[in-house]
């Protein structure tokens, strides 16, 4: 029998890094090239199917960048399961802000938050500011998840989202609601151990 | 014909189906053929049938919608006016099966005689999903053959396309019939057509406190919060345009309440029944005369601003025509009717109910020939009595009644309450139905308890609770018939309704010597009490009066009671133990008499007298009576159903698989500018609905504890909802009331915050509010004031003041404003008594702020500011 888990996830980054790109990416597969910055914070829901049949939905929240919304931000990645952290890979400083959102979540979020940092706009790579061995470099010291993603190629995308799920703890889920998933879980338990514990494996940064 | 309903069908269905087949039928129900004929609606029997089909993945499945009317004028059905009763998958266990209909079966309907006559084929078809066994199967009748035959054929030929690609596939994809879930929903109804009156409390209650708990990236139960966040909306919408346009029709209603000790009457009640004066054909009762004579009586005693015009203008002659002026309505409570013990084991004939209905009637003269009993309820000894006009009896109806025994061991019948509800339908001059108001009276009789008013409030809170009209649970003495829709009724709480009048007696258990008894009695002491209802008693003193409202607040939370100006109307003794007015010497006198009525937002009702009356003595208690002036609104039915409808039409969905809502705010900074102390300042944002649904909005806070908004800020709508297409404004509000400027004057005056307004199944959109605060003189301590070196306005930073002991000896404002008074102050007129003008006072503020002069003519104004 497959399993259904649900998690909270959270997108954090400096204004204009394209997070709302992002999102719209993975659960709708478009791209906008003009996009007004997200005033508030916007709820999406998406479901990966990994190769196990199990099916991962992920309630997402896209938080607005703007400095001045950062005193909202804990609302939202208070009780997330995972965070995806964004830069822009042409503007360096993007990549300073994530940095200080990582050390934040670190901090003050979930202990058990599955972290991912993202570095966005790869197809600007003409324009690079940050590149690839340095923020990988940052995320191997700080054990997260890197990968780049183009948003307006859809390059990467559907990868990162993948590999968090699978990267999620599959025994239990502690936003899933109802008795008759958790039973499920319990149920099989043993299995989903093997599996999480062969995720790690599987779970090399993306090809990119 | 059969365009129409593919439309209709068509309308309903989503693009990614397509109608293969539509069938007009009828349903059988089941209580239809177990009961007999009298419970048969025709009006619900008629639905339509569909088969859709949705390809997916190359796989074609199937569907078979039912369809109701949603509303039970079926006559001006459009295709909107449609809802999908049942959708079943055709499944590989799906089953119809078509049988010759039995005549017999449908010669109980009246009307369908007609019908049947000028048919010469009937089928009638029984639908089984097959997933569910237990189920009974739907059964049909159709004349619809060729219709039928299509519908047999698509469902055959879908099912049989289902069980080949099974075959194909080996069963390794089962069929999920995931697309038939959005018909499957229930289709909300908006519920001020198919139920009664919303529960009062809630009516009154603002709904931002009704909704689930939610904050910023947590939301809470959306499905719960936009139902009754649409609810409010519709019910909003209808207000604004349908109440103004509607005539309203009064009804008066005289309310009596009397606890009569277990006495049978053997007075003349007619000053309580007919509330007028006593007439000088007033025959003195034979037994004791009241220690209060007819003479004082005749003084008008209780005659004060409030008006008793009842009272005041004698009739000179008994006016038996259908004087306007009379009540449409006479209720009347009483208590301890019987005080016999057997009476709370099993009840007693109606014999002494009998015996104060006909004093009723007697009290009434010869206007008795103008009204009838409409209702009754007894529960030992507390008994409630409906009487009314003749000439509107038949605008009564579905009468209920309820009742709830709270005495020994919390259940007995001694102590209670018993409840009447009445539906009034104004007559109409034009023709269509009207919608009815719900009357609901209750007469209680509680027990005050010593210990403490928690103790006694949850009592009435359970009473309350416990109280409640249970379907069908029509009254015996009903004369009208059951109306059809009560079918589906659940029990109604009393406060269900539009009009609400409580009558209560309590009588407390303690003895007077027991000072901690307060309840419902009046804070002072016997003495004091006694002093006071021997002077004039023409004051009650408004702190009494205010004392008293507060204790009767407490326990009944949200009702209203008209200021008291009658004496206690407890305990009045029999024997030689009196004081001069009648009033047991051992026992406070008290209030222990109300009647009070539950405040409406939707009809409106005044109370117009309250008042004891002293000249009946046959009880320890006096009998209390109140009129009212209630305004129904004439709501067309027709006219609400199809305003309801084409509002309801563009909200119906608030959730929808496809789209999410999306709303643009056109301003989410707000900026106030600079702000002063006292000056409300008002913005507007405007919320535009840019989705394909109509999208409901709640404002949150940020966390689950923290305010959604600060102290000084308003939020006008705090909930709302924004149709497709459509746009609403909501208003901030800004406010810097005393304490908040004090703090402000001293501290930083940058004023600053996020809002969060939470569209459902969306998005939290941030609003940014901003302000600057102008220092004032106002709101601030003197010696605060005195330690200024500039003045306030130009104070940048609180780093600047004198220290505490170089400070001057009072603040300039102050000494400024003395020396103006010590010279000029004998000659103005009305100093410190008059208020200032407005657009002058604000004109000083601004003034004193920045230490101008003050001008001479603007002097009463600031002194009566300053001082005030």
């Amino acid at each position: 029998m497959s399993k259904q888990l649900q998690f909270k996830l959270v997108l954090l980054g400096e204004s204009a890094v394209g997070k709302s790109s992002l999102v719209l990416r993975f659960v709708k597969d478009q791209f906008d090239d003009y996009r007004e910055s997200t005033i508030g914070a916007a709820f999406l829901t998406q479901t990966v199917t990994l190769d196990d049949q199990t099916t991962v939905k992920f309630e997402i929240w896209d938080t607005a960048g703007q400095e001045r919304y950062k005193s909202l931000a804990p609302m939202y990645y208070r009780n997330a399961n995972c965070a995806v952290v964004v830069y822009d890979i042409t503007q360096a400083a993007s990549l300073e802000k994530a940095r200080s959102w990582i050390r934040e979540l670190q901090r003050q979020a979930d202990p058990s938050i599955v972290i991912a940092l993202c570095g966005n706009k790869a197809d600007l790579a003409a324009r690079r500011q940050v590149s690839e061995e340095e923020a990988k470099k940052y995320a191997e010291e700080e054990g997260l998840m890197w990968a780049e993603t183009s948003a307006k190629s859809g390059e990467g995308v559907h990868e990162i989202f993948t590999a968090i799920a699978k990267k999620l703890p599959t025994t239990t889920s502690p936003s899933a609601r109802g008795g008759a998933r958790t039973g499920a879980a319990a149920r099989t338990g043993v299995d989903l151990n093997k599996q999480a514990a062969n995720a790690p494996g599987q779970n090399e940064p993306c090809n990119c | 014909m059969a365009n129409d309903l593919y439309n209709t069908v068509k309308a309903i269905t989503r693009s990614s189906e397509t109608v293969k087949a539509v069938l007009e039928t009828e349903l059988i129900l089941i209580s239809d053929r177990t009961r007999d004929n009298k419970s048969y609606l025709p009006s619900r029997g008629k639905r339509i049938l569909a088969v859709l089909s949705h390809t997916e993945l190359q796989r074609e499945e199937g569907c078979l919608l039912v369809l109701c009317p949603r509303y039970w004028d079926e006559s001006s059905a459009a295709p909107h006016d449609y809802a999908v009763e049942e959708a079943i998958p055709i499944g590989i266990n799906f089953v119809i099966t078509i049988t010759q209909s039995r005549r017999n079966t449908l010669d109980l309907r009246p009307s369908n005689i007609v019908a049947l006559s000028q048919s010469r084929t009937e089928l009638s078809l029984a639908i089984s999903p097959g997933h569910d066994s237990a189920a009974d199967p739907l059964s049909f009748v159709t004349q619809d053959i060729q219709g039928l035959q299509l519908v047999l054929s698509e469902c055959r030929r879908l099912k049989d396309s289902l069980m080949r690609a099974a075959d194909g596939l080996g069963q390794t994809r089962q069929s999920t019939f995931a697309w038939t879930a959005p018909y499957m929903a229930k289709v909300p109804q908006p519920s001020i057509l198919t139920s009664g009156p919303p529960d009062l409390r809630t009516l009154n209650t603002p709904l931002h406190t009704l909704l689930s708990p939610a904050s910023a990236g947590a939301p809470g139960d959306e499905a719960s919060d936009i139902e009754l966040i649409r609810e409010d909306w519709v019910r909003s919408k209808i207000r604004e345009e349908l109440t103004s346009n509607s005539g309203t029709s009064l009804l008066r209603i005289r309310v009596g309440t009397f606890n009569v000790n277990g006495k049978l009457p053997t007075q003349d009640l007619s000053t309580w029944v007919q509330g007028h004066r006593v007439r000088a054909d007033f025959i003195p009762p034979l037994e004791q005369m009241s220690p209060l004579s007819l003479g004082e009586i005749a003084r008008d005693l209780f005659d004060n601003e409030s008006g008793l015009p009842q009272l005041t203008k004698p009739e000179s002659s008994p006016d038996v025509s259908d004087g306007s002026h009379d009540p449409d309505i006479l209720v009347f409570g009483f208590q301890e009717v019987d005080l016999s013990t057997e009476a709370l084991l099993y009840s007693t004939s109606t014999v002494r109910e009998d015996a104060w209905c006909m004093a009723l009637f007697a009290s009434l003269g010869e206007k008795a020939i103008l009204y009838e009993k409409l209702v009754s309820k007894q529960l030992v000894g507390m008994l409630l009595i409906v009487i009314v006009r003749k000439s509107l009896s038949p605008c009564f109806g579905r009468l209920q009644s309820g009742s709830v025994g709270a005495g020994i061991m919390g259940v007995m019948g001694n102590k209670g309450a018993v409840a009447l509800r009445v539906e009034y339908t104004p007559h109409s001059q034009c023709v269509g139905q009207r919608k009815p108001a719900v009357l609901t009276f209750v007469n209680s009789h509680l027990a005050a308890f010593d210990e403490m008013y928690e103790r006694r409030n949850a009592d009435f809170q359970d009473l309350s609770k416990r109280l409640v009209f249970e379907p069908g649970m029509m009254s015996d003495t009903s004369p009208q018939q059951v109306m059809p829709d009560n079918i589906t009724e659940g029990s109604r709480s009393v406060f269900e309704t539009d009009v609400l009048i409580w009558m209560v007696s309590v009588i407390g258990l303690t003895n007077y010597s027991n000072d901690s008894d307060l309840n419902y009695r009046i804070n002072l002491s016997d003495s004091d009490i006694r002093g006071l209802l021997s002077s004039e008693p023409d004051l009650i003193d408004d702190e009494i009066r205010l004392g008293l409202a507060i204790r009767t607040k407490k326990a009944f939370d949200g009702f209203c009671e008209h200021p008291i100006t009658h004496l206690p109307s407890y305990r009045f003794s029999m024997g030689i133990v009196a004081d001069h007015r009648g009033y047991d010497v051992k026992r406070k006198p008290a209030w222990t008499d109300r009647i009070l009525y539950f405040p409406s937002t939707m009809t409106a009702c005044r109370q117009s007298n309250y008042t004891s009356h002293p000249e009946i003595t046959m009880s320890d208690h006096k009998p209390v009576s109140a009129e009212f002036e209630v305004d129904t609104v004439l709501f067309d039915m027709s006219e609400l159903n199809a305003c309801v409808l084409s509002h309801w039409k563009n909200v119906v969905n608030l959730k929808s698989l496809d789209s999410s809502p999306k709303v643009r705010l056109r301003d989410t900074m707000v900026d106030f500018g600079s702000v002063r102390h006292a000056c409300r300042a008002v913005k507007h944002i405007k919320v535009e609905n840019v989705g394909d649904i109509a999208c409901s909005y709640r404002f949150i806070g940020a966390t689950p504890e923290a305010s959604i908004h600060p102290e000084w800020i308003t939020i006008e709508r705090m909930t709302g909802l924004v149709p497709q297409g459509s746009d609403t404004d909501i208003t901030i509000s800004l406010f810097i009331g005393d304490s908040l400027a004090t703090c402000l004057n001293s501290g930083n005056p940058e004023l600053a915050c996020t809002l969060i307004m939470h569209t459902a199944y969306g998005k939290d959109h941030f609003i940014t509010v901003a302000a600057k605060y102008e220092r004032t003189c106002f709101a601030n301590n003197l010696e605060w004031l005195a330690r200024l070196p500039v003045p306030i306005r130009t104070l940048s930073n609180v780093d600047v003041l004198l220290p505490a002991d170089r400070a001057t000896s009072a603040p300039r404002e102050v000494m400024r404003l003395i020396n103006w008074l010590m010279s000029n102050a004998a000659g103005v007129v009305g100093l410190f008594v008059r208020p200032g003008q407005p657009e002058l006072i604000s004109q000083i503020r601004e003034v004193r702020g920045v230490r101008m002069f003050v001008s001479e003519r603007n002097s009463p104004a600031i002194s009566a500011w300053t001082l005030a």
